[in-house]
């Protein structure tokens, strides 16, 4: 006991002997460095001001910020604006995302199909499955009983190759805005998770009874693909594509005709098939059709072999 | 408006100090515009700005000065700002370089008093801070503590292995 109060009696004799020598400077110096701490914490609490500054991320940055502690994690993981921004993701309190078949004027825009969907539209658009962007993205679906990165390195190599399928209708979101940038959230998004850097694009373009298709030069981006390089992609149509046919449902006639070869802008081409399928007014649909084959990244392949 | 322009206003910090400014910087923020909207005779009595140091408050009137003139924020704003995420204006960036007590000072302050193009500008900034670097570089330049379990840490690392060859 004895030797314990002891040595209290130093320890507060030296504790007020130093701080008597360095009262100002190390209030100062602790203060401040404490404020710095509440201050800065005071941001990271506040879920607004943390989603304003992930927001301004890269897709790439915002989910490597996950490493950094538990509040990052979870707000990068749980923000539904942020994923809205960075990531393909729909809120998860809407009905699930479908494609429908629909007319001009309709107010549906950017649908990710899927196979069941499409055949039950009012035409049948394409026999092959149709893969969800969605189901790519680790933030919504949990591919549990598989490591997921497996399972999701084997999608992207499955037979080499893989596709994806996107439609969006033109009608509400590229109308009248052919040339970019269009101004939607999702355009930041990467088109899949984990990102794929290279993809061939098939289009699909069909106005009432006339369709034109055909694949676009590959679409790189060495970050990851995002929604805009495949818009991108499809502004700078047809030029550049390597057109497969040109024709009326059903049937596909070979030959394209002269204004459409000679690679005039998606609007012009799109205006110049609307004035044609004025005759054939009973079905209207624009639509474009991404089928990307995906290259894996060296790192992925490892990770299979 | 050319009155309106002249017109000063009173504004006071948390730490009490009387500050006069412009009416037209001030309304830059949206507090102290309806604030003024609400009291009706601008510039007789002071308006407290509460939750704002006043070397803050001084620091965001200077933002609001430089900015008194832009055109107010129309909706296409906020999809047209995150898209150039990189891109601060040069004046702002200089504005902007400030040690990080004082940058989220701003941040703070320029929620609380509703300036939202500020407002992005600091959380621009602290994005900036972020960007490209490693999880341990992010810890090092905010002083954050790695709260993860070695498992949870493991975790994470393993769902993030694909983002981090770039």
């Amino acid at each position: 006991m004895a030797k314990r109060k002891h040595n209290s009696v130093y320890q507060n004799r030296t504790r007020r002997k130093k701080a008597k020598q360095a009262a100002a400077p190390i209030e100062r110096r602790v203060t401040r460095s404490m404020t710095t701490k509440v201050t800065r914490q005071a941001v990271f609490d506040t879920t607004e001001l943390m989603e304003n500054i992930l927001a301004h991320l890269t897709p790439h940055d915002a989910i490597r910020a996950k490493e950094v502690c538990r509040r990052f994690n979870d707000v990068v993981t749980s923000s539904l604006l942020l994923h809205e921004r960075l990531f393909l993701r729909r809120p998860p309190a809407q009905p699930p995302l479908r494609y429908r078949v629909v007319g001009k004027g309709t107010k549906s825009h950017f649908v990710v199909a899927d196979g069941e969907a499409d055949k039950a539209g009012s035409r049948e658009f394409d026999d092959r499955p149709l893969l969800t962007v969605i189901q790519r993205n680790p933030f919504l679906f949990d591919l549990d009983d598989e490591d997921p990165r497996k399972l999701k390195a084997r999608n992207v190599l499955d037979d080499g190759r893989d596709s994806l399928y996107m439609k969006w209708h033109l009608l509400d979101t590229l109308q009248g805005n052919f040339s970019g940038p269009v101004n939607e959230p999702w355009v930041n998004m990467l088109v899949s998770n984990p990102p794929v850097t290279s993809a061939r694009v098939w289009f699909l373009i069909t106005v009432g009874d006339i369709f034109i298709d055909g694949n676009s030069p590959p679409v790189q981006n060495a970050n990851g693909l995002t929604m805009n390089d495949l818009l991108q992609a499809a502004f700078n149509l047809p030029s550049g594509m390597d057109r497969d046919g040109y024709g009326m449902w059903p049937e596909r006639t070979l030959g394209i005709p002269a204004h459409v070869e000679s690679g005039m802008a998606l609007s012009e081409l799109v205006a110049n098939l609307e004035q044609e399928q004025q005759a054939f007014a009973d079905w209207y649909d624009i639509q474009v059709v991404f089928d990307g084959t995906f290259v894996a990244t060296e790192k992925e392949i490892k990770s299979i072999k | 408006m050319a009155s309106e322009g002249e017109q000063t206003v009173k504004l006071v910090s948390s730490d009490n100090v009387e500050i006069v400014t412009e009416r037209k910087v001030a309304e830059r923020s949206m507090l102290i515009k309806n604030m003024i909207e609400d009291l009706g005779a601008p510039g007789e009595e002071p308006i407290p700005i509460m939750n704002v140091s006043e070397a803050v408050l001084r620091k965001v009137l200077e933002w609001c000065t430089h900015h008194k003139n832009d055109p107010a924020p129309s909706q296409d704003d906020d999809a047209d700002s995150r898209k150039k995420t990189t891109d601060i204006e040069d004046w702002d960036q200089k504005f902007m370089q400030v040690d990080q007590e004082m940058l989220f000072e701003i941040i703070l302050a320029a929620n609380y008093m509703d300036i939202k193009a500020l407002l992005d500008v600091g959380c621009k900034t602290v994005a900036n801070m972020i960007k490209g670097k490693s999880p341990e570089e992010i810890r090092k330049t905010f002083n954050i503590q790695n709260d993860f379990t070695p498992e949870e840490e493991d975790q994470i690392r393993r769902e993030n292995e694909w983002a981090e060859d770039r």
